[in-house]
C-alpha cells in the first residue's frame, strides 16, 4: 500500500502537536506502507517563512518532499480577513481569499499531489483549516482521508471547509467529541470515519530523581508542558494557581516547559525551565504530583497521554470537552471550570495520595488500551484495508466551487456563530461516540 | 466486654449520634463541610492516616468514594461542585440566579408601575445599541441657494424665468429672502445632527442603565441567596450548641447519677463491716428520706423491677430506654446518657428548645447529701 502524507510542516526539530502527530504516524505507518511525506520549507507556523531546502531529502527512512511557500503570512491582511469570515455575513469569496491569507500556500506542493493520485493508494491530510489540506482534499478527494485534528475554533464554522469534511473518503477523528463537533458542523455522517488518536509509548519511564537533581525542584510540584501562552489558558491558569498559593502555605511548585509568548510571573513557586529534550520532559512528568492542561482548546493532548503513561494524574481545563471527555473516560484526572474548583480538584489530588495513585493507574491503563502504537496502526490499516475494498467514489462527490458570481454573494453567516450554535449538541455528541 | 463501662459508654456515645451531630457530620447538607469543605475531609484523613484509604464506607465530609481503586471521576467533580457550591451557600446556577433576578427585576418594575413598553424598549436598547435616528442630512435634505427660487427641471421654464428675473426684481429684492431661507436650512441641520446624537446618547445611557439594573438585581439576588443560607447556618449552629448543652447536662447527670447508685450498693458491706454510711453519719434523718424514695421508686411502674443499671425513668430518656434491641444489656449511666443525645432528644434538639430535663439530675445530689430533700423530683 502506497500512502502520502501532506502536512503542514515537518521535521524532528518541528514540535506542533498536528505535525508531531504526523511525523509519529508516518513512522508507525511505514511499517507496512510505502509512506511518502509531502510538506512546505516552512519552519515557522505564524510567517510560514521558507526556511528548509525545498526538494526530497529522508527523515528516518521516510522520503519527505518540500515545496516552497509562494507567500508568508501578512500578518493584517490575515486579521482582517478573519474578521470578517468569522464575525460577519461574507461570501465564499472572502473564505477562500481567507484560506489564502491564512497559509500555508504551496500550489506546488498542491500540483505535486495531484500528480501522485495514480501512483498512491491514499493521502492522509492534515489540519483540515490549512491550505495543503483543504486544495489537497479538493485535488484527490477519492484518495483523501483526513485527520482534521479540529478544534472548536471558528474556522470549522467556514463553509468550504465544510465541503471538504462531507468529500473526502474518511476522516480519522482524535476524539468522540471532535467527531461529534465537527459531524454537527458540517454533517458528514455518511462519510466513514473513526476515533483514532494518536499512539504514544506507553513504555517510557521518566526518572523523578534526575529531574529534582537537575532543577533542585522539592517537594510536590505541578508540571504544565507546552506554549506558555495566553491561547493555552496560561493567563488562567497562573491567575488561579496564585491564588492558590496565597491561602495553602503548603502549595506545590509550578514547572513550566516550554517557548513562554507572555510573561511568566516572578513566584518562587513557579519555574520556567524553557525548552528541554524529551528526556527531561519525561522526567519532569514522573517527577509531577500531576500534570496541569489548562489549554481551552485541544483536539486532543498528547502530554495528557504521556502523563497517563506514566500513571501520573491530569489537571485539566473542564471548558475543552475533548479534555474533559478524556478524563471522565479514563478516569483518569479531574478538571475545573472555576478557580474554586482548581483549588479543590488540586488539593484532592495533592492531599489524597490514594486517590492521585488510582486516577494515574487509570489513565496508564486507559492509555495502553486505547493509544498504544498497536492500537492506532490497526485501527489506521482496517480502515484503510476497508476503503481499499470499497469501489473509488467518484471525485464528483466533492462539491465545485460555486461560479464567479454565486462566489461573491455575501450570504453565509459569521463562522463563529454557527460554531458557537453547534455547542449545544455536544452532549448528545459525546454520548453518542463514547 | 460488654460489661466494661467504657465500652457501654461508646455504644452509647454512637447511639447518641443518630441525631444531628451525627447528620452534621455526613457529607452532604452539613454545616463543617460548608465550613471548611474539602481540607476538612482531607485533614481527618490525614488524621486517620491508613485506615482511612482502607475503609470503603462514605467518610463523612470527605471524598470518601474516591479511595477506591476505580476512581468515578464524574462523581469526584459532582461532590467537588456540591462542596463548592455548599460553602457559598449558593447551590444555584448562575443562569437560575440570572432567572431569578429577571424575575425580581420584573416585579420591583411593576411595582413602581412602570409601562411594559418602557420595559421593552430599554431591552431593545440594551440588546441593540444602533438605533435608528434621522440624521442631519435626512432632515434638512435641501440646500437653499440664490438661484433656488427659480429652479425648475423643465429647462424652457427655467429660461423664462432667467429672462423674467429682472422684470421681477423691479418689484422687490428676494435676496434677504433668500439669505433667511438659506439659514433656515443651516440650523435645521445643525438641529438634526444634535438630535441624531442626543437620541443615540440616550440609547446608550439606556442600554447603560438597563445592563447595571440586571446586574445590580443579579447581585441582590445572590446577596439575598447567601443571606438566607447564612441564617439557615446561623439556625443550625444555635441547634447544635443547644444540643450539645443537652448532652453535656445529661452526662453530667449520668455521672452523678452513677455515684448515688454506688452509694447504696455500698452501704450494706460498710454496715456489715460495723462503718457507719456516709449518708447515716451526716444526718439521722437519711436513712428516712432514702426509704421513702425507695418506696416512692416502688410504686412507680416498672420502678423496681427495672435492671440495676437502668436508671428508670428519672433520665428523662424513657422512651428511648424502653424500647430497641440497642438499649437492652448495655444500659447504664453511660448508656443512658447516650439515650439522652440519642434519636429523640437528638432531633428535638434541632427542631425546640431543649426541655429542661437533664436539671432532674442535680437534686439527686442534692438527696446524696441529704440537704435538699423537700426538693426532691421524685415527688410524684
Amino acid at each position: 500500500m502506497k500512502l502520502l502524507v501532506v502536512v503542514q510542516r515537518y521535521g524532528a526539530a518541528i514540535n506542533g502537536g498536528a505535525e508531531l502527530h504526523a511525523r509519529h504516524l508516518a513512522e508507525h505507518l511505514a511499517r507496512f506502507a510505502d509512506v511518502r511525506v509531502l510538506t512546505t520549507c516552512a519552519k515557522d507556523y505564524i510567517t510560514w517563512r521558507n526556511e528548509l531546502p525545498p526538494g526530497e531529502t529522508e527523515l528516518d527512512g521516510i522520503p519527505v518532499e518540500r515545496f516552497p511557500v509562494a507567500q508568508e503570512r501578512e500578518m493584517l491582511d490575515f486579521a482582517r480577513r478573519s474578521r470578517t469570515v468569522f464575525g460577519a455575513e461574507h461570501s465564499v469569496a472572502d473564505e477562500l481569499a481567507w484560506m489564502d491569507s491564512q497559509g500555508p500556500t504551496s500550489p506546488a506542493l498542491v500540483n505535486r499531489v495531484r500528480a501522485l493520485r495514480h501512483t498512491c493508494d491514499f493521502a492522509l491530510f492534515f489540519c483540515a483549516r490549512y491550505y495543503q489540506a483543504f486544495y489537497g482534499c479538493r485535488a484527490v478527494p477519492e484518495k483523501a482521508v483526513l485527520v482534521p485534528t479540529a478544534e472548536r475554533e471558528p474556522s470549522m464554522g467556514l463553509a468550504v471547509v465544510g465541503q471538504v469534511f462531507r468529500g473526502v473518503r474518511a476522516v480519522m477523528y482524535n476524539s468522540p467529541e471532535e467527531r461529534a463537533m465537527v459531524e454537527d458542523l458540517t454533517g458528514n455522517q455518511s462519510v466513514p470515519g473513526t476515533v483514532v488518536g494518536v499512539g504514544i509509548d506507553v513504555d517510557r519511564r521518566g526518572d523523578p530523581a534526575r529531574f529534582r537533581a537537575r532543577y533542585g525542584v522539592t517537594g510536590p510540584c505541578l508540571v504544565y508542558v507546552g506554549r506558555v501562552d495566553r491561547n493555552k489558558g496560561c493567563a488562567e491558569l497562573f491567575e488561579y494557581f496564585l491564588s492558590l498559593v496565597r491561602t495553602m502555605p503548603a502549595a506545590p511548585t509550578l514547572v513550566l516547559i516550554g517557548a513562554a509568548v507572555m510573561p511568566v510571573p516572578d513566584h518562587p513557586r513557579i519555574r520556567h525551565l524553557g525548552f528541554v529534550s524529551d528526556e527531561e520532559k519525561f522526567d519532569a512528568i514522573a517527577a509531577a504530583t500531576a500534570l496541569v492542561m489548562p489549554s481551552p482548546f485541544e483536539s486532543l493532548s498528547m502530554v495528557v497521554l504521556e502523563a497517563w503513561a506514566q500513571a501520573r494524574p491530569v489537571l485539566v481545563n473542564g471548558r475543552c470537552e475533548v479534555l474533559r471527555g478524556q478524563c471522565l473516560r479514563a478516569n483518569g484526572g479531574l478538571f475545573y471550570d472555576t478557580r474554586e474548583e482548581f483549588a479543590a480538584a488540586l488539593r484532592l489530588l495533592l492531599e489524597d495520595t490514594p486517590l492521585a495513585t488510582a486516577l494515574g493507574r487509570n489513565g496508564q491503563q486507559y492509555c495502553r488500551r486505547e493509544y498504544a502504537w498497536p492500537v492506532i496502526e490497526r485501527k489506521y490499516q482496517s480502515m484503510l484495508e476497508a476503503l481499499s475494498r470499497e469501489p473509488a467514489p467518484s471525485p464528483a462527490r466533492m462539491a465545485p466551487l460555486p461560479g464567479w458570481f454565486a462566489r461573491r454573494r455575501r450570504n453565509l453567516p459569521a463562522a463563529a456563530t454557527r460554531v458557537a450554535a453547534a455547542a449545544t449538541s455536544l452532549e448528545a455528541g459525546q454520548e453518542r461516540y463514547s | 466486654m460488654a460489661d466494661n463501662p467504657s465500652n457501654r459508654g461508646q455504644r452509647g456515645f454512637h447511639r447518641g449520634r443518630r441525631g444531628p451531630d451525627r447528620r452534621s457530620g455526613g457529607s452532604r447538607g452539613n454545616d463543617r463541610s460548608s465550613e471548611r469543605g474539602v481540607e476538612r475531609g482531607n485533614e481527618r484523613g490525614g488524621e486517620r492516616g491508613q485506615d482511612r484509604s482502607q475503609d470503603s464506607r462514605p467518610q463523612a465530609g470527605g471524598p470518601a468514594p474516591v479511595r477506591t481503586d476505580n476512581a468515578d471521576v464524574a462523581q469526584i467533580m459532582r461532590e467537588v461542585r456540591t462542596r463548592i457550591a455548599q460553602r457559598h451557600g449558593i447551590t444555584l446556577t448562575d443562569q437560575h440566579v440570572e432567572e431569578l433576578a429577571a424575575r425580581r427585576l420584573e416585579a420591583v418594575l411593576d411595582v413602581r408601575g412602570l409601562s411594559p413598553e418602557l420595559l421593552d424598549q430599554l431591552r431593545r436598547a440594551a440588546g441593540n445599541r444602533s438605533v435608528d435616528v434621522p440624521t442631519g442630512a435626512q432632515a434638512a435634505s435641501f440646500e437653499f441657494e440664490a438661484d433656488t427660487l427659480y429652479d425648475t427641471p423643465r429647462g424652457l421654464l427655467r429660461a423664462i424665468r432667467r429672462v423674467l428675473n429682472p422684470i421681477l426684481k423691479l418689484f422687490f429684492n428676494p435676496e434677504p429672502l433668500v439669505m433667511a431661507l438659506n439659514q433656515q436650512a443651516r440650523l435645521n441641520t445643525a438641529a438634526a445632527e444634535r438630535e441624531a446624537e442626543r437620541v443615540a446618547q440616550q440609547a446608550e445611557w439606556n442600554a447603560l442603565h438597563y445592563a447595571l439594573l440586571q446586574r445590580l438585581t443579579s447581585e441582590l439576588a445572590k446577596l439575598s441567596l447567601e443571606a438566607q443560607h447564612l441564617t439557615q447556618q446561623v439556625e443550625s449552629l444555635s441547634a447544635k450548641v443547644d444540643f450539645n448543652d443537652r448532652r453535656v447536662r445529661g452526662l453530667e447527670g449520668g455521672v452523678h447519677l452513677a455515684e448515688v447508685r454506688s452509694a447504696p450498693t455500698q452501704s450494706p458491706r460498710q454496715q456489715e463491716s460495723g462503718s457507719p454510711a456516709p449518708a447515716a453519719s451526716e444526718g439521722g434523718s437519711g436513712d428516712g428520706a432514702r426509704r421513702k424514695r425507695r418506696r416512692r421508686r416502688g410504686r412507680r411502674p416498672g420502678g423496681p423491677d427495672l435492671p440495676p443499671g437502668s436508671g428508670g425513668p428519672q433520665m428523662g430518656g424513657g422512651e428511648d430506654s424502653d424500647g430497641g434491641e440497642d438499649d437492652g444489656p448495655d444500659e447504664g449511666p453511660f448508656a443512658d446518657s447516650g439515650d439522652e443525645s440519642g434519636p429523640g432528644a437528638g432531633e428535638g434538639g434541632y427542631r425546640e428548645r431543649p426541655t429542661p430535663e437533664p436539671v432532674q439530675a442535680e437534686p439527686t445530689v442534692h438527696t446524696q447529701t441529704g440537704s435538699a430533700a423537700p426538693s426532691d423530683p421524685v415527688e410524684p
